[in-house]
C-alpha cells in the first residue's frame, strides 16, 4: 500500500483538524492506517483504489468531506487555452492530456511533497510508468501553448534534460541520464521515442524525463500538467487527481483540445459521473433499512463527498466526484455509503448456526489417525514448506520436479514431490541434536499429472524417519504394521523389495495394499548421505494419504 | 547411605547400615571367617573369585570403610639351581676335605682332577678367600677348615622359594649366597585386605540380607525376594532426558481454527498449489494488469492450464471483465487475455479456492479451507515464501454485511479474540470490503483478516444469485503474536529442538 508523509500540522492545518488523536482515528474511518513517526510526521497508509488521495491535498480535502467541514464542488473549467496536436499517436503512448491549475503557491515543502505524489501515482496506478506517465511543468515557461505529441527521431532530436543546461540527443538522453536509463526502454519505438513539443522544443520526453525549460521551482505559480500513457481512461483519471489536489488551494483550471486523428477530446473532463443506486439494492447489500433512513444516508454520502442530486425511498440519484475512478458499479457507492454511517455504527446481525452432520471416513480422518499413532510412537510432528532447493531434489530425486520459474533464491525454486527430500533436509540440521531424532510430517507433494487440466496435483502424504547411530530398519518396520493396523488392513500388507535409487539396493520396500503401491520405506544410501553432509544414518517411510484413503473404503465401505 | 548412629565409648564409630550386595558380603564373611589379615591372593582362592573381580569387591568394601589394603613389597628368594647342587657342600668345602684326607696338601691338578674343573676353581679360590688353605708353587696346603653348615641351611631353606624375612635378609651369609648368585631374589608388591572396622561389626554386617537394586520375576516366582533388601533411590539425581511424540504446535493452531468453522457448521474444501491464473485472479474481477499480478509477486511455474472444461466460466470472465457484464458494472474496459489466464502459477491466496468451489452452487453454502499459498517473498523474520491462508466464504439468500460482521465477530470471539474492531478495507473482489483488528494482550493491536462482500462483478463470473460474504486471514501472524514468537522461520521445523521443547502448556494462550 501507498504510504503519504507529510508533517502531522500541516496536514492539521490543511484538514482544519487539530486533535492529533481525532485526525488518525478518522483517517481509520477513510480505510487508512496511520503512524506518528520520529519528527512529528504522520505516515498515512492509503488503499489503492482511493487514487484521489495519494495527496496530502486529497487527503485534506477527503477529512473535510468526513467532517461536513464543505460539501463536494467541481472546480470551474476557465477556458481552454491549449491545444494538442496528436496527428501520429505514438505507437507505445497513444493517449495523452493535458490541463493546467493557476494560482498554485509553492513552498519548498509543498514542492517536494508534489513530487512525492507524482512519484507514487508513477509507481503504483502508473505501474512504474508503463501504464501512465506525469509530467509537471512552469506554465510561464512554456514556450508555447500549441502543443505537438508525437515519436521523434531519437538521432535527430535535442532537448535540455532537467537540471541540466546543454542540449543533448534524445538518444544520449535515454542512455546518460538516470531516468532514460530506467526508463527509456518503455516506450521505445526502434529509433524513435515520444515526445511532447512546444514551438519545435522538447518540453517533456516521456516516460522518461522533462525538459529543463520549464522546471518547476518554489517561485512557480502556475503549474502546467501532462499526462501519457496506454490507456485513455487511466490517463484522464490520473489527471483529474492531480487537478483535485492542485486546486485545494483556490485556483482555476485551464484545458487543452486534444486533436486526435479520429477525434477530439477537450481534457480535462471535470463533469461527475451521474449514477442511480436502487435503495433496496444498498438496503439488502448491507443489511440496513435503507428506505426509512433516507437522511443518514444523504448525510453518509455526502460525507464521503458525494452529491446528492434526488434521493427518496427507492433510489438515489447522485454525482460522482470527477476524481474518483474506483466507481465501477453501484455497489462501489454503497460501500461509501457504510463508510459515512461508520462501520461501529453499522452493528452486527448474528447469522444462525448450521450445524452439520459429518459423514464418511475422510482425508483428513485418515491423516488424523496416522498422526495419533506416530505421536504415540514418540515422533516429533515437523511443519516443513513446499518450496525446497533444486539441489535436494537432485540427490533426493523422486519423479519429475516442478521448478518455479522466478524464484528469488536458489533455496526455494523448486517444490518436493516426495515429503523425504523436506524431512531429510531437516534431518540434516539436526545433526547435533541428542538422538535418536524421530520426526514425522503430514503434508502436500506436487505431483505430474500430464492429464490433468493443470498439469500438477497435489497428493497428501505421510513421511516419517528415524536419525539415530545406527539404522533402525526394524523400528521403521514396526512403526509401519503399526499404522496399518489401526486401518484393520495389517493382514494385507505387502513389502516388496523396490527400486528407489536414494535407497541402499536391497535395503528398501515397495509397500502395496490390494496389490496397490500405497508408499515406501528403507534405509537411505550413504552415497546420498555424504553428498548432503549428513553422518548419521537415515532409515524412512512414506505413504500416501490419498492411497490409503481409497485402499480403506474399498475394504469397508 | 550411611548413618551415623552412636557414639562408642568415647570414640566415635560409624555404624553402618551400609547396604552390601552379595558379592560384597561374600568377600566380607570371608575376611570375617579367616579373622586375619588375608592376602589377595589368597583371598581370591578362598571366595572362587579372580583377582580382577575381587579387586572391584575390595574396591568398593574399601570406599565404604569397611576394609583397609595395604601394599607391602617382598623379598622372595630361591635357591639357584648351581645353588641346589652345594646343599650337600659348597665347593671350597669340598676341595678343604680333599686336601684333609689327601694328607694336608695336594697339587692343583690333583684337585682339579678329583672335583672337575668348575668346582675346582671356585673351590679353591673361596677356600684361600677364607683361609683354609695356602698355595705354594701349584700346591695346596691345609690350614684349617669350618663347615659352612649355616650356608647350607639357607640353600635349602629356600629351595623351594620363600619370602625373606628381616634378620636374613640382613645375614651377611645371605647376602654371600646371593652375590655368589647360589640364591636369586625378586621383589613382589603383596596386597593386604584387612579389616578397617572392628570385628564385631564385621560380624554383624555380616549376617545382613544383601541388597538388590532390581526386583525381577525370578525373585517373586522363586520367593527369593525375601533374601534381600532393596536398594534406596537417589532422588537427587536427574533421570535421562526423553522427549514424547509431540504435535507439531502450529498445526494444533490451524486444528484450533478447523474446529471452530466446523462448529459453525463450515465444509473444508482443498485445491492444488499450481494452478491457472483464472481461478487466483481472474474469477475475482482482478484486473489483468493489476500489481499484484506482477511477476514480481507471484511465484510462476512453466505452462499454461487446459481450460477447455472450463468454458462457462471463462466466457463469463471474459464478459464482465471486458464490458462489465450484465450486473450493471463498467467493468475494466480492456481486452481480456485467455492465455494470461491460462498461465499456471503457484496460488498466492486461498480465496482461490473458495471461490472456485462455489462456482455453479446454489444457495446456501459454507466452505473454508486453511492450506499453503505463496509469494515472492524472500525469507526473513516477518516474510516467508510460503505460509498458510485461512479462507472462508458464506453464500446465502438473504446475506449481508451486517451479517458478515457478525460472522467475523463471532469467529474473532471463538478463537479467543474478545477486544476488536473493524475498518474499512480495499480488495479488488470485495465491496464493501473490511479489516479486523483484534486485541492481543501483551502485544496490541494487530490486523487479524481482511472481508468482504463478494462484488457483484465476481457473482456472475462465478455464476451464483445469491450474495456471498469471504474473508481471508494470514495464520502464522496471529499464531506468532499469541505464542510470542517473533521470527516466522521458528514455525518451520528449522530448529527440531525448538519443536520439540515447545511445552503444551504454551497454546493455551488467550483462551
Amino acid at each position: 500500500m501507498p504510504v503519504v508523509r507529510a508533517r502531522l500540522e500541516l496536514l492539521m492545518k490543511l484538514a482544519n483538524v487539530f486533535d492529533a488523536e481525532m485526525l488518525r482515528d478518522i483517517l481509520f474511518k477513510l480505510k487508512c492506517e496511520t503512524e506518528v513517526e520520529e519528527g512529528n510526521i504522520i505516515a498515512v497508509e492509503v488503499q489503492s483504489d482511493r487514487v484521489d488521495m495519494f495527496s496530502v491535498e486529497g487527503i485534506a480535502k477527503a477529512i473535510r468531506f468526513y467532517t461536513e467541514q464543505e460539501k463536494f464542488s467541481e472546480p470551474v473549467l476557465k477556458n481552454v487555452p491549449f491545444k494538442v496536436f496528436v496527428q501520429q499517436p505514438p505507437a507505445k503512448r497513444p493517449y495523452i492530456a493535458v490541463a493546467a491549475v493557476t494560482n498554485v503557491k509553492l513552498d519548498e515543502e509543498r514542492l517536494k511533497l508534489l513530487i512525492d505524489f507524482q512519484e507514487r501515482l508513477h509507481a503504483t496506478f502508473g505501474r512504474n510508468r508503463r501504464k501512465v506517465a506525469i509530467g509537471l511543468h512552469d506554465l510561464d515557461k512554456l514556450p508555447s501553448p500549441v502543443l505537438e505529441y508525437r515519436d521523434v527521431d531519437i538521432d535527430k532530436t535535442t532537448m535540455i534534460p532537467l537540471h541540466d543546461f546543454r542540449e543533448f540527443s534524445i538518444r544520449d538522453v535515454l542512455s546518460l541520464t538516470e531516468q532514460g536509463k530506467l526508463y527509456g526502454f518503455i516506450s521505445l519505438n526502434n529509433s524513435f521515442h515520444p515526445a511532447i513539443l512546444s514551438n519545435g522544443k522538447v518540453i517533456s520526453l516521456p516516460p522518461v524525463i522533462n525538459s529543463d525549460i520549464t522546471r518547476l521551482t518554489e517561485e512557480t505559480r502556475n503549474i502546467l500538467i501532462d499526462v501519457t500513457g496506454t490507456d485513455f481512461d487511466a490517463v484522464n483519471s490520473v489527471l483529474n487527481v492531480i487537478i483535485h489536489a492542485l486546486t485545494f488551494y483556490g485556483g482555476e483550471v485551464l484545458g487543452a483540445i486534444v486533436k486526435y486523428p479520429d477525434k477530439e477530446v477537450t481534457t480535462p473532463n471535470l463533469t461527475s459521473k451521474r449514477m442511480r443506486i436502487d435503495m433496496g439494492f444498498a438496503s439488502s447489500w448491507l443489511g440496513i433499512d435503507a428506505a426509512n433512513n433516507v437522511e443518514l444516508v444523504r448525510k453518509a454520502l455526502e460525507k464521503m463527498g458525494y452529491r446528492i442530486m434526488e434521493i427518496n425511498k427507492n433510489f438515489i440519484i447522485v454525482d460522482v466526484p470527477y476524481y474518483r475512478m474506483d466507481i465501477l458499479h453501484q455497489v462501489d457507492v454503497v460501500e461509501d455509503i457504510a463508510m459515512g454511517i461508520g462501520y461501529e455504527n453499522l452493528g452486527f446481525l448474528d447469522v444462525e448456526p448450521r450445524p452439520i452432520i459429518k459423514k464418511g471416513f475422510g482425508l483428513r480422518d485418515v491423516a488424523n489417525i496416522v498422526r495419533d499413532v506416530l505421536i504415540g510412537l514418540g515422533y516429533t510432528e515437523l511443519n516443513t514448506l513446499t518450496l525446497i532447493p533444486q539441489q535436494i531434489a537432485e540427490v533426493i530425486s523422486y519423479g519429475v520436479t516442478p521448478m518455479v520459474v522466478n524464484a528469488p533464491s536458489n533455496e526455494i525454486n523448486a517444490l518436493r514431490t516426495s515429503l523425504a527430500q523436506s524431512i531429510i533436509a531437516i534431518l540434516k540440521s539436526s545433526q547435533h541434536i541428542p538422538q535418536p531424532v524421530k520426526v514425522f510430517e503430514i503434508g502436500d507433494v506436487v505431483t505430474e499429472c500430464r492429464s490433468c487440466y493443470n498439469k500438477w496435483k497435489n497428493e497428501l502424504r505421510v513421511c516419517w524417519a528415524i536419525m539415530d547411530s545406527e539404522t533402525r530398519f526394524e523400528e521403521l518396520h514396526a512403526s509401519l504394521h503399526a499404522i496399518i493396523r489401526e486401518f484393520g488392513l495389517e493382514k494385507k500388507l505387502v513389502l516388496r523389495p523396490c527400486n528407489i535409487e536414494f535407497f541402499v539396493r536391497g535395503r528398501c520396500a515397495e509397500i502395496s495394499i490390494d496389490d496397490v503401491v500405497i508408499g515406501f520405506m528403507g534405509e537411505i544410501s550413504p552415497e546420498k548421505l555424504e553428498k548432503l553432509e549428513i553422518f548419521y544414518p537415515i532409515t524412512l517411510a512414506e505413504i500416501s494419504i490419498n492411497a490409503l484413503q481409497t485402499v480403506h473404503s474399498k475394504n469397508f465401505g | 547411605m550411611f548413618n551415623s548412629k552412636t557414639v562408642l565409648c568415647g570414640v566415635t564409630v560409624i555404624v553402618l547400615e551400609a547396604q552390601l550386595s552379595k558379592s560384597e558380603l561374600d568377600v566380607l564373611k570371608k575376611i570375617v571367617e579367616l579373622n586375619r589379615d588375608v592376602d589377595f591372593g589368597e583371598l581370591a582362592r578362598g571366595t572362587s573369585l579372580s583377582e580382577e573381580g575381587l579387586s572391584s569387591i575390595v574396591e568398593l568394601l574399601k570406599s565404604k570403610g569397611i576394609v583397609e589394603v595395604a601394599e607391602k613389597s617382598i623379598l622372595i628368594a630361591k635357591t639357584s639351581e648351581e645353588g641346589l647342587s652345594y646343599l650337600e657342600a659348597l665347593p671350597e668345602e669340598k676341595v678343604a676335605k680333599f686336601i684333609q684326607e689327601h694328607g694336608g696338601s695336594a697339587s692343583i691338578e690333583e684337585i682339579r682332577k678329583f672335583l672337575g674343573e668348575f668346582v675346582a676353581s671356585i673351590g679353591i679360590s673361596w677356600a684361600v678367600r677364607r683361609g683354609w688353605i695356602r698355595i705354594e708353587r701349584g700346591v695346596a696346603k691345609f690350614q684349617s677348615f669350618v663347615p659352612l653348615t649355616r650356608h647350607r641351611e639357607i640353600l635349602a631353606l629356600f629351595a623351594n622359594g620363600k619370602e625373606v624375612d628381616e634378620s636374613i635378609r640382613n645375614s651377611d651369609v645371605f647376602q654371600e649366597l646371593v652375590k655368589r648368585k647360589l640364591i636369586n631374589i625378586s621383589v613382589t608388591k603383596q596386597r593386604i585386605v584387612k579389616l578397617a572396622i572392628p570385628y564385631q561389626e564385621a560380624l554383624k554386617l555380616v549376617m545382613q540380607k544383601p541388597v538388590a537394586s532390581k526386583l525381577t520375576h525370578e525373585m517373586i516366582a522363586s520367593g527369593n525376594w525375601k533374601n534381600y533388601v532393596f536398594k534406596a533411590y537417589n532422588l537427587e539425581a536427574l533421570p535421562p532426558l526423553i522427549y514424547p511424540g509431540k504435535r507439531h504446535f502450529f498445526k494444533d493452531f490451524v486444528d484450533m481454527i478447523r474446529d471452530v468453522m466446523e462448529d459453525l457448521g463450515f465444509e473444508e474444501v482443498k485445491d492444488d498449489y499450481i494452478i491457472p491464473e483464472l481461478w487466483n485472479f481472474d474469477i475475482l474481477f482482478q484486473a489483468q494488469d493489476h500489481p499484484s499480478r506482477d511477476i514480481h509477486d507471484i511465484l510462476v511455474v512453466d505452462g499454461y492450464a487446459d481450460l477447455s472444461m472450463y468454458s462457462d466460466v471463462v466466457e463469463r470472465t471474459r464478459r464482465v471483465h471486458e464490458v462489465g457484464g450484465f450486473c450493471g458494472s463498467t467493468g475494466w474496459r480492456y481486452k481480456w487475455s485467455y492465455e494470461k489466464a491460462s498461465k499456471l502459477i503457484l496460488r498466492s491466496h486461498t480465496t482461490a479456492v473458495t471461490a472456485r468451489y462455489l462456482i455453479g452452487r446454489k444457495p446456501p453454502a459454507r466452505l473454508y479451507t486453511i492450506a499453503r499459498v505463496f509469494r515472492r517473498d524472500n525469507p526473513d523474520p516477518r516474510h516467508s515464501p510460503e505460509f498458510t491462508n485461512f479462507d472462508g466464504v458464506i453464500m446465502e439468500k438473504d446475506f449481508n454485511f451486517r451479517k458478515l460482521l457478525g460472522l467475523l465477530a463471532q469467529i474473532l470471539r471463538s478463537i479467543g479474540i474478545e477486544k476488536f474492531k473493524f475498518k474499512p478495507a480495499y480488495f479488488p473482489f470485495t465491496e464493501p470490503s473490511v479489516e479486523g483488528y483484534g486485541y492481543v494482550p501483551g502485544y496490541g493491536w494487530i490486523e487479524v483478516f481482511g472481508a468482504g462482500m463478494f462484488r457483484p462483478e465476481v457473482l456472475e463470473i462465478l455464476g451464483v444469485d445469491a450474495p456471498v460474504g469471504a474473508w481471508g486471514m494470514g495464520v502464522e501472524r496471529l499464531a506468532m503474536v499469541v505464542y510470542g514468537i517473533d521470527d516466522i522461520r521458528l514455525l518451520f521445523s528449522r530448529d527440531v529442538e525448538f519443536t520439540r521443547s515447545f511445552p503444551y502448556a504454551k497454546r493455551f494462550y488467550v483462551r
